[in-house]
């Protein structure tokens, strides 16, 4: 896959609010990447900065391997789809999606035969003399990246454009938006704040947080094997568990925890810290018979969620705690309040921070 | 609703009712005049008659009044108009500190009574040796109504989001495309409705233009001529004439505006 | 950075219009201030500093003698406009239902219509065979015509409340116009009764809009030199008259623009005064 676009150390200072610190990321062509944070990240300022409609206070945007930091907006091949869909509210939904092909003085006949063959993709040709502001948001929402697609972009950014939609319609445009994406074959950067939105569309996600990336990749990439305990709590939950390393061999180490000692598998990440976090989903948290491995802990309390239970557990001593998810609730219901079980976590897939 | 209730709300109903009246009263005795006679404050209910209109064609003065209110009028709305969006467009874009002191210049002519507004472009004409003339009434009215013109497109103007004129530049639009095609039909209605309120007080305008008129007449500085000698009934059909021409004007603005709310801004 | 400053935002066209209101705001007022420290020797301006002028003004007492029964006369006017506008606007707001905007807009034509035949209608309206005269005979309640109206003081008065009374109406409507309905249910939920609402909701939420009309109506009856001297007869001579005077037949610029001057100053401080009372009232 080619790379077509890149951000390079680039920063975003408003007076002396930092809005984005020190950011670097490639995308590659036909990609859809998400870049994901809470609002007030600075998520829409990379895309207004990618868009040309804000410049880097440092940093260099490139392009096919060209600086593009000063190309003013309308010679970038790329195009917008605004959170509030931006329409024109003075010209029917027709007029609206030919608008950037009419400023490029492109014939009338053309620009129609374009026009009805891009609101046919996003199911929009019987609307073309409707006004804006007849539509629903999701139509609104099609003429919108009918608009940015019929220029025929290389990359469109899509500003949050789900955000003023409902739930169910939401999930339309998502499915809408993903099959479009590949249909059309053009590289899409697409700003949420939505996790599951962000996971179900992206190819890539970069996860914003405190004016910085967190991580990018895939979405897999960011659930199993997240870089910092911010990502591990990101994206559904983890369990967090104070280490210390006891000893440790060529294949695995020993480490004492609050919960009791367990082996971990070694791999070459892992530095040589002797003091750690300890990262393990709930769901790979598994309920054992007593062995070597495993750990004794108290039941605190067990959810009742319908085919499975979730049990919160404490140490003996009763000051670190445990959540457990996915338990059958076959076996949940032969447990009690209370009581004492074994736990062994599945090495496998957890995760070690050092910070 | 309460008795009191109910009883306060025919009391002010009474009052509103009386007010209108009283504000009606002088226009509609002008309109009654232009159509009756009277005599040493009888009414001679038979006199009845249109001549009045009609003779008002062989009134030269008059009608040269009416069509250089109309003239001022005219310029001013065009004057006013281009300013005026200049500078709602500048304050509404500008970050500098110097916008808040704008505003503040373009509303003292608004703000200060309009004797001071009058004299002091009546000295400074003199000062710059600029003679008296209708172009100066011109520029009298069109400070005056400036303020206005300005704030009603400000208004519109910060209405729009500001992505409506992003997209259009993202589309490619040049800044005078975008202008054209975006920006213009979006405000066309505030632009209207300024200009229509600026012909209507411009039309009316007395104690500036009193200051600034030259040899020419305007109409309102004909009728203030006129009245020291009392009123013909052309001018009373005169009057008449342009209470209807202002009222349509006042209806149309208030028509637009309704209108325009009535649409969804989405 | 803002994309629609790109139009003319070239520092050209700031420059200009900057020009543009400093030539044709600031330099007028700053020529007419400078005119008030100028004198006069038979038609020729003499154009050195003298505070002859001022010194005129405090002296001969009838000047400000003038001035002061001027500002209470814009007084009375703003009064009367308050006391009948408010109630009309508060009607307006609450009770008028969906005619609110027409009978708004019934309000407002008046005040668009010519100003100077407004005044000259007032004359016959207020005069001794006036309408007022001929109903008050009517009903009987007079045996000879009142001279109460006319060519006095109360001539102007009702003649300036007549013009200018729109100009509460319109920005107390809007003001009033503006409480949600449910501010007020939730008032009486609390236990207010009605009078107790108005004073402790209604009138302080409109109160803003009430002082920019009072405002409004203060100044323009201060300055106003047509209405006085048109039905005011001898108690017409009020402050603007005595300023417009001094430009036409008594041809005395520098005086003329030496009182005006004061009059400026006084509109000038009840402007900010208003300006920063408004902004304190809206925090």
């Amino acid at each position: 896959m080619s790379e077509i676009l890149e951000l390079k150390n680039v920063s975003k200072q408003y007076g002396n609010t930092k809005v984005l610190d020190n950011i670097n990321f490639k995308i590659n062509n036909n990609e859809f990447f998400t870049i994901l944070g809470s609002s007030g990240s600075g998520k829409s300022t990379i895309i207004r900065m990618i868009g040309g409609f804000t410049k880097p206070s440092t940093g260099e945007i490139i392009y096919e391997n060209k600086m593009i930091n000063d190309e003013p907006i309308f010679k970038r091949p790329f195009n917008t789809v605004f959170q509030d869909y931006a329409l024109f509210p003075n010209m029917n939904v027709f007029d609206n999606v030919g608008f950037g092909l009419k400023i490029k003085n492109i014939n009338k006949d053309e620009i129609k035969k374009k026009v009805l063959d891009v609101l046919a993709v996003v199911g929009l040709e019987n609307f073309s003399n409707r006004m804006p502001q007849e539509l629903s948001g999701g139509q609104q929402q099609r003429v919108a990246l009918a608009r940015a697609i019929i220029c025929e972009p290389k990359i469109i950014l899509l500003d949050e454009p789900l955000g003023a939609l409902d739930a169910e319609l939401r999930k339309q445009m998502q499915l809408f938006l993903k099959e479009i994406q590949k249909k059309i074959q053009i590289t899409f950067i697409f700003i949420t704040h939505d996790q599951e939105e962000a996971i179900f569309l992206s190819d890539r996600i970069a996860v914003l947080n405190n004016h910085k990336f967190e991580q990018v990749g895939s979405p897999k990439d960011l659930y199993y094997s997240p870089q910092t305990t911010y990502m591990a709590k990101f994206f559904g939950e983890c369990n967090l568990i104070n280490c210390q390393v006891v000893n440790q061999d060529t294949n695995s180490i020993k480490v004492k925890s609050e919960f009791g000692d367990f082996v971990i598998p070694k791999n070459n990440n892992v530095s040589h810290e002797l003091e750690f976090v300890y990262g393990i989903r709930p769901e790979e948290v598994k309920l054992v018979n007593k062995n070597e491995n495993s750990m004794q802990v108290k039941i605190k309390d067990i959810s009742f969620k319908g085919s499975t239970s979730t049990i919160n557990v404490a140490n003996e001593k009763g000051d670190a705690f445990l959540k457990i998810q996915n338990i059958s609730s076959n076996i949940s219901q032969s447990l009690s309040k209370g009581a004492s079980i074994n736990i062994e976590f599945n090495t496998k897939l957890g995760s070690i921070f050092t910070e | 609703m309460t008795r009191s209730e109910n009883f306060t709300k025919y009391i002010l109903a009474g009052l509103t009712g009386l007010i209108v009246a009283a504000l009606y009263a002088p226009i509609v005795l002008t309109i009654f005049y232009s159509f009756y006679k009277s005599r040493k404050g009888k009414i001679d209910w038979s006199s009845f008659s249109y001549e009045p209109y009609t003779k008002l064609i062989f009134e030269r003065q008059i009608l040269e009044s009416l069509m250089n209110s109309i003239y001022v009028g005219i310029v001013t709305v065009i004057c006013s108009v281009i300013i005026g969006f200049y500078f709602a467009n500048y304050y509404h874009t500008s970050k500098s500190k110097m916008k808040e002191l704008l505003q503040f210049i373009i509303f003292l002519p608004f703000l200060l009574p309009p004797i001071i507004t009058g004299l002091s472009l009546l000295i400074f004409f003199r000062e710059i040796n600029l003679p008296r003339s209708l172009n100066t009434v011109v520029i009298g009215h069109t400070i005056f109504v400036l303020a206005i013109v300005f704030k009603i497109i400000l208004n519109k103007l910060e209405t729009l989001k500001p992505s409506l004129m992003e997209s259009a530049y993202d589309l490619g639009a040049s800044k005078w495309q975008a202008f054209y095609y975006v920006l213009l039909p979006n405000i066309k209605l505030s632009l209207i409705i300024a200009g229509l309120l600026a012909f209507t007080i411009s039309l009316d305008e007395t104690l500036i233009t009193l200051f600034l008129i030259g040899n020419d007449t305007t109409w309102p500085i004909k009728l203030w001529a006129k009245m020291r000698v009392g009123f013909s009934k052309q001018v009373n059909a005169s009057v008449t004439l342009i209470l209807i021409l202002t009222s349509l004007l006042v209806l149309l603005i208030a028509s637009i505006i309704s209108r325009s709310e009535k649409k969804i801004m989405y | 950075m803002n994309l629609i400053s790109n139009y003319f935002n070239t520092s050209i066209w700031t420059i200009v219009s900057f020009i543009l209101v400093i030539f044709l705001i600031l330099i007028p007022l700053a020529s007419f201030l400078s005119y008030s420290f100028f004198t006069v020797d038979g038609t020729d301006i003499i154009r050195e500093f003298s505070l002859f002028n001022f010194k005129e003004f405090f002296v001969d007492e009838i000047y400000i003698r003038t001035f002061v029964r001027t500002i209470f006369l814009a007084i009375i006017v703003m009064t009367c406009c308050i006391i009948l506008g408010y109630p009309v606007a508060f009607f307006l707001a609450r009770y008028a239902g969906r005619y609110k905007y027409a009978i708004l807009l019934m309000l407002i034509i008046p005040l668009f219509m010519s100003y100077i035949i407004k005044i000259y209608m007032m004359r016959s309206i207020l005069g001794y065979s006036g309408l007022i005269n001929k109903v008050l005979a009517m009903l009987g309640l007079i045996e000879k015509p009142l001279e109460f109206f006319l060519w006095n003081q109360n001539s102007v008065i009702i003649t300036l409340v007549i013009i200018l009374l729109p100009l509460i109406i319109i920005p107390t409507f809007t003001s009033l116009d503006k409480i949600p309905k449910n501010i007020i249910e939730a008032s009486f939920d609390l236990g207010c009764k009605p009078f107790q609402a108005f004073k402790y909701i209604i009138f302080p939420i409109s109160f803003p809009g009430l002082v920019v009309g009072s405002i409004f109506v203060f100044i323009l009856a201060l300055g106003d030199f047509v209405t006085p001297q048109l039905v005011g007869g001898t108690s017409g001579f009020t402050y603007g008259k005595i300023i417009y005077s001094n430009f036409g037949m008594a041809f005395n610029w520098p005086f003329g623009a030496a009182l005006a001057s004061v009059l400026l100053f006084v509109s000038v401080i009840i402007i900010l005064l208003t300006n920063y009372l408004t902004k304190r009232l809206n925090r």
